[in-house]
């Protein structure tokens, strides 16, 4: 670096020696002052070159706090009550402020006489003073109407002299009834009530000429003593309970909570049985599957749109006897049509095939797989010698579509079912049938064999626990049942419906 | 009326409150709340009484020593300086007045001396148990009308202010007081008569119940205002003799007692704790089962210097609240029914549709409530009684406001602006005189 920094000085001709002065001055400058101990540098550095603070402090009191607007004494005023009829004059205290906003000029008069009010104030808890609308009745309508032979005129001018001091509340009125040692329930009062309010509006107005909110109110007071006393007495039984009683019931909410969490879950779980269990419904002749190889057939055909429904792969699994290589006339037209029925997602690939068979290639599968590998087999029958089925068997010769790449183990390969209790309990089932975890020889057919195995042991399981389910609900219905006459006509449609349910995994199996 | 409506937070000094807002309106009204044991007296308002007097008085026979306060000693200090045949009485009976002279005078010391106030200028409010039989009100009016001027008056229910104090226009109240223990449903301010009941298994029952227990554990219950001096001991069977001031005369028997209770007041707020469930209280406590769950004793010494520790015999008096069997001091005549059953009777006798209602707002208040763990024992007997509904006890936690809740309820009542429709005027009662009580306030 220095080598550059003295060639350009020469370039420019200056004299090495001029820069020397340079240095000095600020080292000294920073040699200046030490700093003295007991201050840390930052402190220090602080201090420095740098002017001291000013405090500006200016010798004078707190501020005045400022209140909005002057200050506005108090008053001690006499004021009246609209809501009582002697006049009585009380005394509180007003700020004249107010005073002067509501009363105008009041201030003035109070100032001057202290007694004489310019203007009354309106008090404004009077409106508070309020009662409660009552009906009254004539001596003509009580005469026309309201005769009752328990209740005499001088009772009900009672009863309603204390409706109205209590305001319809009917806790106190029962309370405070007290009439020649008469013994009036609650519910005796109310019957009366009602029954007087009712005839008086009814001889007023007759019900067909009650306007909507009349009658309204007149059906509102229509009064049933007996279920009333009925009611009180299933609230007063409710409020005695015992403690067991209170733990059943609590014990039966949460069980009818947890039913009801439950619900839900349950109909999906049966709507997904349902759905398992519906198989294709054979239109045509069983006939052609009486002989054990029409039903192997079946078996095949279902097997495959079952594959094809759940693996979308189009490769044919290898070791299968693939369907192409079938007469077409050992797939009788009901087999077809069973396997075309059987899922959507067949019929649809039936589709797609349909432009290849117009390229004159004679298939008459309905399934997916054949489409797709066409043009490899039609190379392979152009080029390759075409292998019979049993010398390809004989090779262990199989065709793919598209090859994995990298080595694997074939059985890492086999797609078992995933269902946790599979898992769980395949084990047991394999040990059973005396088939080893690990396949001792995986060649493409055994595990494909296994693969079969697997997916009906897992089927069988999964039919096992619904129908387990199903019996222990045709138990509850049951048992409902025998409880309760009254509750069958509501769960005996349930109770079809399940014992439809519960027989068909058994046709199934 | 006044301003703008404010907003939550502290007012500034300058700014009325809203009076639509918090119901208010001062007429500057006293309110007087006469019990048993104290006579309570205050500004509306406010939310303690100003003044609290003894509703015990001292009367004295002597020409020389009525020159000081008159005849009759009144207040917390007379009485309870010793005086020469100083007997001590009290004008109430069955929680209301029965000596009409006495009470008025008590009144008037209440208000007169100790708020120096002028009985004529303010409206008078005035607590009575909800038992007060129509004389005694119509004289209570007399008296606050003739003798005392007053503009206005009203007669309350305690019980009435009771629920109000702890804010609940309807509430099953509890008013454990001195002399009894009252319930009451009220229902939206108006209390009922059917269900209302009372006992005696209050204050005074338990102090009597203590005082029992003493003399029968041989304790020597000599107050302090007669010691000298004391000298600790724990054994009563070595007991130093007793130094015991020369008054130069015997005080009466009724200002010892007086004095007695004193200290046995002190035990009840110290000492005395309520068991948590009947079912658990032993038997018999002097011979405690082997399982028996240990409780921490608590100590406490007696004027005359005798310390003693007390276990489960402590429990013994408040136990007696609830269980009247197996009070200390047998209970002469017909036993009373438990606190807890008298609740559950006046329950039983309500309409079926409020009872939930009531179990849920019950209201504890009185200065016997303050007994440690009270309101523990009474909750676990309703709810044992009531299993099925809601049983939920209110009570306040500050102490004056349960001690004078009474007093509170009828100091707020006192300043309610919708209130003030309901006084019963001077003129009024000119017009239509004394019974104009059970016309306006029933």
């Amino acid at each position: 670096m220095s080598g550059t920094v003295t060639d350009v000085r020469d370039v420019l001709g200056i004299d090495p020696g001029a820069l020397e002065p340079r240095q000095p001055p600020l080292k000294k400058q920073r040699t200046v002052e030490k700093r003295p101990d007991g201050i840390t540098r930052e402190l220090y550095a602080l201090l420095g070159e740098n002017a001291p603070p000013v405090a500006v402090v200016e010798h004078r009191f707190k501020d005045k706090p400022k209140f909005l607007g002057s200050v506005a004494p108090w008053r001690e005023q006499t004021f009246k009550n609209p809501a009582r009829k002697d006049g009585l004059e009380l005394k509180h205290w007003v700020r004249q402020s107010s005073l002067q906003e509501t009363s105008g000029g009041g201030i003035d008069g109070d100032q001057e006489g202290g007694g004489q009010q310019t203007l009354p104030l309106d008090y404004q808890f009077a409106k508070f003073n309020i009662s409660v609308n009552l009906l009254e009745y004539s001596d003509a309508e009580y005469d026309a109407v309201l005769k009752d032979d328990d209740w005499s005129r001088q009772e009900t001018d009672y009863l309603f002299r204390l409706i109205k001091e209590y305001d319809l509340r009917w806790v106190v009125i029962a309370d405070r009834f007290e009439f020649e040692g008469k013994d009036r329930t609650m519910e005796d009062l109310k019957a009366r009530y009602y029954s007087v309010c009712r005839n008086v509006m009814e001889m007023r107005t007759p019900v067909t000429m009650m306007s909507a909110e009349e009658g309204a109110l007149y059906s509102a007071m229509h009064y049933n003593k007996e279920q009333e006393v009925e009611r009180k007495r299933i609230v007063q039984m409710q409020l005695y309970r015992t403690p067991a009683e209170v733990e059943h019931e609590q014990h039966l909410i949460a069980e009818l909570r947890r039913i009801h969490d439950s619900h839900q879950q349950l109909l999906e779980e049966r709507e997904e049985l349902f759905n398992r269990l519906d198989y294709p419904q054979s239109t045509g002749s069983i006939a052609a599957y009486q002989g054990s190889q029409g039903l192997a057939t079946l078996a095949q055909n279902i097997l495959n749109t079952d594959r094809n429904k759940k693996r979308k792969s189009i490769v044919a699994p290898p070791g299968q006897p693939a369907e192409k290589e079938e007469p077409p006339a050992k797939a009788t037209p009901a087999a077809a049509a069973a396997a075309a029925a059987a899922s959507p997602a067949v019929s649809r690939q039936g589709s797609i095939a349909e432009p290849a068979r117009a390229h004159g290639h004679q298939r008459n599968e309905s399934t997916a797989s054949a489409s797709a590998p066409t043009p490899l087999k039609d190379k392979n029958k152009s080029n390759i010698k075409q292998l019979s089925k049993a010398e390809e068997a004989q090779y262990n010769l199989s065709h793919h579509e598209k090859l994995q790449p990298g080595v694997f183990f074939r059985t890492m390969k086999m797609n078992l079912p995933k269902a946790n209790s599979f898992i769980n309990k395949s084990p047991a089932i394999m040990a059973e049938l005396n088939i080893p975890q690990i396949l001792s020889m995986p060649t493409s057919k055994t595990c494909a064999k296994y693969e079969v195995l697997a997916k009906e042991i897992a089927a069988l399981m999964d039919i096992r626990k619904q129908l387990e389910k199903v019996e222990q609900e045709t138990r509850i219905f049951k048992t409902q049942e025998a409880m309760g006459g009254d509750r069958s006509k509501r769960s005996a449609s349930v109770l079809s419906d399940v014992s439809r349910s519960s027989k068909r995994p058994k046709k199934e199996k | 009326m006044a301003s703008t409506p404010q907003m939550s937070g502290v007012l500034p000094p300058t700014t009325k409150p809203a009076e639509l807002e918090y119901g208010g309106d001062e007429v500057s009204a006293l309110v007087l709340d006469p019990g048993t044991g104290t006579t309570r007296c205050g500004f509306a308002g406010e939310d303690t009484p100003k003044t609290c007097v003894p509703t015990s008085y001292g009367i004295v026979p002597d020409p020389e020593e009525q020159k000081y306060f008159g005849k009759l000693k009144i207040g917390e200090n007379p009485i309870n300086s010793v005086v020469e045949g100083m007997e001590i009485r009290n004008p109430m009976s069955e929680g209301i007045v029965e000596n009409w002279e006495v009470a008025t005078e008590i009144w008037r010391h209440c208000i007169e001396y100790r708020l120096s106030s002028r009985l004529e200028e303010h409206p008078l409010l005035v607590t009575e148990p909800i038992w007060n039989p129509l004389k005694k009100r119509e004289k209570t009016t007399e008296i606050v009308f003739e003798d005392f001027n007053a503009p206005a008056y009203f007669l309350v229910k305690s019980a009435v202010c009771e629920s109000f104090a702890n804010s609940k226009p309807s509430a099953l109240v509890v008013d454990m007081g001195h002399a009894y223990t009252s319930v009451t449903p009220v229902i939206d301010g108006i209390p009922l008569r059917k269900g209302s009941d009372r006992t005696t298994l209050a204050g005074q029952h338990l102090t009597n119940q203590l005082r029992h227990q003493f003399s029968e554990m041989g304790i020597r219950m000599a107050p302090w205002l007669t010691l000298k001096s004391k000298t600790t001991y724990t054994d009563l069977a070595a007991a130093p003799p007793l130094r015991t001031k020369d008054f130069g005369f015997q005080p009466h028997q009724s200002f010892l007692d007086l004095q007695q209770d004193r200290f046995i007041h002190e035990f009840k707020e110290c000492v005395s704790e309520t068991w948590p469930e009947a079912k658990t209280f032993p038997a018999d406590i002097n011979n405690l089962p082997d399982n028996f769950r240990g409780i921490a004793d608590k100590a406490f010494e007696f004027p005359d210097g005798y310390q003693r520790r007390f276990g489960i015999d402590r429990f013994l008096a408040p136990e007696s609240l609830f269980n009247p069997s197996v009070s200390p001091k047998a209970i002469t005549g017909d036993l009373p029914k438990g606190i807890a059953e008298m609740i559950k009777d006046s329950i039983d006798h309500l309409d079926a549709d409020i009872r939930a209602n009531m179990l849920n707002n019950i209201v504890v208040v009185g200065g016997t409530s303050l007994l440690y763990r009270i309101n523990e024992r009474l909750n676990h007997e309703l709810m044992t009684m009531y299993p099925g509904p809601r049983v939920k006890i209110h009570s306040p936690g500050q102490i004056p406001e349960r001690k004078y809740s009474a007093w509170l309820g009828g100091s707020i009542l006192a300043s309610c602006g919708a209130f003030h429709q309901l006084w019963i005027s001077k003129q009024e009662y000119d017009e239509v005189g004394a019974n104009i009580i059970e016309r306006r306030a029933k």
